[in-house]
C-alpha cells in the first residue's frame, strides 16, 4: 500500500511537471527544415497561462542561432513572434521554412529550439526543443547536375536507368522472360523554347523529333558512366546557338525538353523516356 | 664543478644547439593571401570543380555536391591574366585557345573590400561584371591562386565554379 501511495506521488509529480512546461504538438508530426510547420502549445499551468497574446522566441539550440523573428531583445518581441490563440490556453504560430525562419541552410538546423513568452519577456515557459528530420537525397530517373543550372552553365543530364519506368526502354525486350537490362546505346532528344526581349517565343530542336535523332552521329548520344547510369553533358546556350538555325544573341532560353530514346529506331518509338522539362535559372 | 651538473649542463647545451635551427618557411598565422601580390600575374588554369550549392545547403550526398569538370575540356590550355599597373589593378585577360567553359571574358578587374572579405569584380567587356571571391588560400610561396565565381540568380547563389591555378 505505502508502495502504491509512492508509485502514485511520483506520477502526479511527473504530470505536474509535464503540464507546467505545456503541452507541443506539430502539424506534421515530423518535419524537415524546407517543410512548412504549425507548432501548437497548450500554456495550461506554464507561467503564461492565461496571458496574452504570447509571442515565439526561437532558436537553433546550442548556440545555432536565433530565428529572424526574434528581434535580438527579449523584453521587446517583434510582432512578427506573435502567436496565434486557437483556443483556451492554446497558441499556435506557422513556419514556412525553418532555412528562412532562422537564415541557415539546413545541415545547420538540427533542432528546433524555442519558448514561449510575453511581449517583454517578464513571463515565459521553459524551453522546448523540436527534432529536425535530416533531408533525404532521392535519385530522379532523369536529372541533372547541377540541380539548377543557368543556360550558360555546363549541365550534365543523369539517366538512372534503375529508376526506369518504361519497359521498352528499361530492357532489352520488354516482354523476354526474364528481363534483361538494355545495355546498348541511348541518344537524346533536346528542345529549347527562347524567348527575346519582345516576348516573342522561337522553338529550337536538335532533330525533328526524339524519332528522327540522328544516331549515325555521336553528338548526341549518352556516355556510359557506370552500370546503368548514363550522362549527356552540355551548355544549353552553346548547344542551341550551334543549330543551324540556331538561337539569337537577343534570346534567352525559358526551358529545355529532353527525351532519352534507344539507338535502333523501330525500338525507340516505344523505348523512349518521354519528354523532361528542365528549367534555367535567369542569371544575375 | 659537481659532476652530477654535466648531464644536465649537456641537456641544455642540447637544447640550445636545437634552438638556432633555422625555422621552416610557414607563413605566419593569420597572413594574408588576398593581396595584389598574390593575385597580380597570370595563372595557368589547373582545376575546375562545379558545385550545386543546393546539393550542399540540403546537406546531400557528396557524390552529388560537387563535380570536377577538369578531365572534360582543355582547361589546361586556359590563362587568367590579373594585369597591373604597379600594384593598381587594370586589365583582366582570359587566354582559352581550346574555348574551354570558362564563364569569363576580357575586361578590367579591381579589389572589392566593401563588404566582409575581399572580392576581386570583372568587368566584361561584353557589359557583364562578375564577382569572384577567393578560395582555396595557399602561401605565397606556393605560388598558386584559388578563386570561386558564384552564379548568382536573385539573392542566392545556385552554382559555384572552383578555379584552381598556378601562376606561370
Amino acid at each position: 500500500m505505502k508502495r502504491c501511495f509512492i508509485l502514485l506521488f511520483f506520477l502526479l509529480a511527473y504530470t505536474q511537471v509535464v503540464l507546467a512546461q505545456g503541452v507541443v504538438t506539430t502539424n506534421p508530426t515530423t518535419f524537415t527544415a524546407k517543410d512548412k510547420v504549425v507548432i501548437t502549445v497548450d500554456v495550461t499551468g506554464t507561467p503564461v497561462d492565461g496571458v496574452s497574446p504570447l509571442y515565439i522566441w526561437a532558436f537553433i539550440p546550442g548556440g545555432g542561432g536565433d530565428a529572424i523573428t526574434n528581434g535580438g531583445n527579449f523584453a521587446a518581441s517583434t510582432p512578427e513572434a506573435k502567436m496565434t490563440q486557437v483556443g483556451p490556453n492554446k497558441w499556435s504560430y506557422t513556419v514556412n521554412s525553418s532555412v528562412d525562419f532562422f537564415a541557415k541552410p539546413v545541415a545547420a538546423i538540427t533542432a528546433f529550439g524555442f519558448l514561449v513568452k510575453n511581449q517583454d519577456g517578464t513571463k515565459q515557459t521553459s524551453d522546448f526543443s523540436l527534432p529536425v528530420k535530416p533531408l533525404e537525397y532521392s535519385s530522379k530517373r532523369v536529372e541533372t547536375f547541377p540541380s539548377n543550372f543557368s543556360e550558360s552553365d555546363v549541365v550534365t543530364v543523369k539517366y538512372n536507368q534503375a529508376l526506369e519506368t518504361v519497359e521498352y526502354l528499361k530492357f532489352e525486350d520488354a516482354f523476354a522472360t526474364p528481363q534483361v537490362l538494355y545495355t546498348g546505346n541511348l541518344f537524346i532528344y533536346l528542345e529549347a523554347k527562347a524567348k527575346n526581349a519582345a516576348g516573342v517565343e522561337t522553338v529550337y530542336r536538335t532533330a525533328t523529333n526524339v524519332n528522327t535523332v540522328d544516331v549515325s552521329n555521336t553528338t548526341y548520344k549518352l556516355k556510359l558512366k557506370s552500370p546503368g547510369v548514363y550522362t549527356f553533358r552540355f551548355i544549353p546556350r552553346q548547344l542551341f546557338s550551334s543549330l543551324p538555325t540556331g538561337l539569337k544573341a537577343d534570346e534567352t532560353i525559358t526551358d529545355i525538353t529532353v527525351n532519352i530514346r534507344k539507338e535502333d529506331a523501330a525500338q525507340a518509338r516505344r523505348g523512349q523516356s518521354g519528354p523532361v522539362t528542365l528549367t534555367p535559372f535567369k542569371l544575375n | 664543478m659537481n659532476q652530477k651538473l654535466f648531464p644536465f649542463l649537456g641537456v641544455l647545451a642540447l637544447l640550445g644547439a636545437v634552438s638556432c635551427q633555422p625555422e621552416e618557411d610557414f607563413a605566419e598565422i593569420g597572413e594574408p593571401f588576398a593581396t595584389a601580390e598574390s593575385t597580380i600575374g597570370d595563372f595557368q588554369l589547373a582545376q575546375v570543380v562545379q558545385v550545386d550549392n543546393d546539393a550542399v545547403n540540403n546537406n546531400y550526398p557528396a557524390e552529388v555536391q560537387r563535380m570536377d569538370l577538369t578531365a572534360d575540356y582543355p582547361y589546361n590550355n586556359v590563362v587568367f591574366s590579373f594585369q597591373a599597373n604597379g600594384s593598381e589593378p587594370t586589365n583582366f585577360v582570359v587566354t582559352n585557345p581550346g574555348n574551354a567553359p570558362v564563364f569569363l571574358s576580357n575586361g578590367t578587374w579591381k579589389f572589392d573590400d566593401s563588404k566582409g572579405s575581399r572580392k576581386i569584380i570583372i568587368s566584361q567587356t561584353n557589359g557583364r561584371k562578375d564577382t569572384l571571391e577567393y578560395g582555396q588560400s595557399y602561401r605565397a610561396a606556393d605560388n598558386k591562386l584559388g578563386l570561386k565565381l558564384l552564379r548568382r540568380s536573385g539573392n542566392k547563389t545556385l552554382v559555384t565554379y572552383e578555379l584552381n591555378f598556378v601562376r606561370k
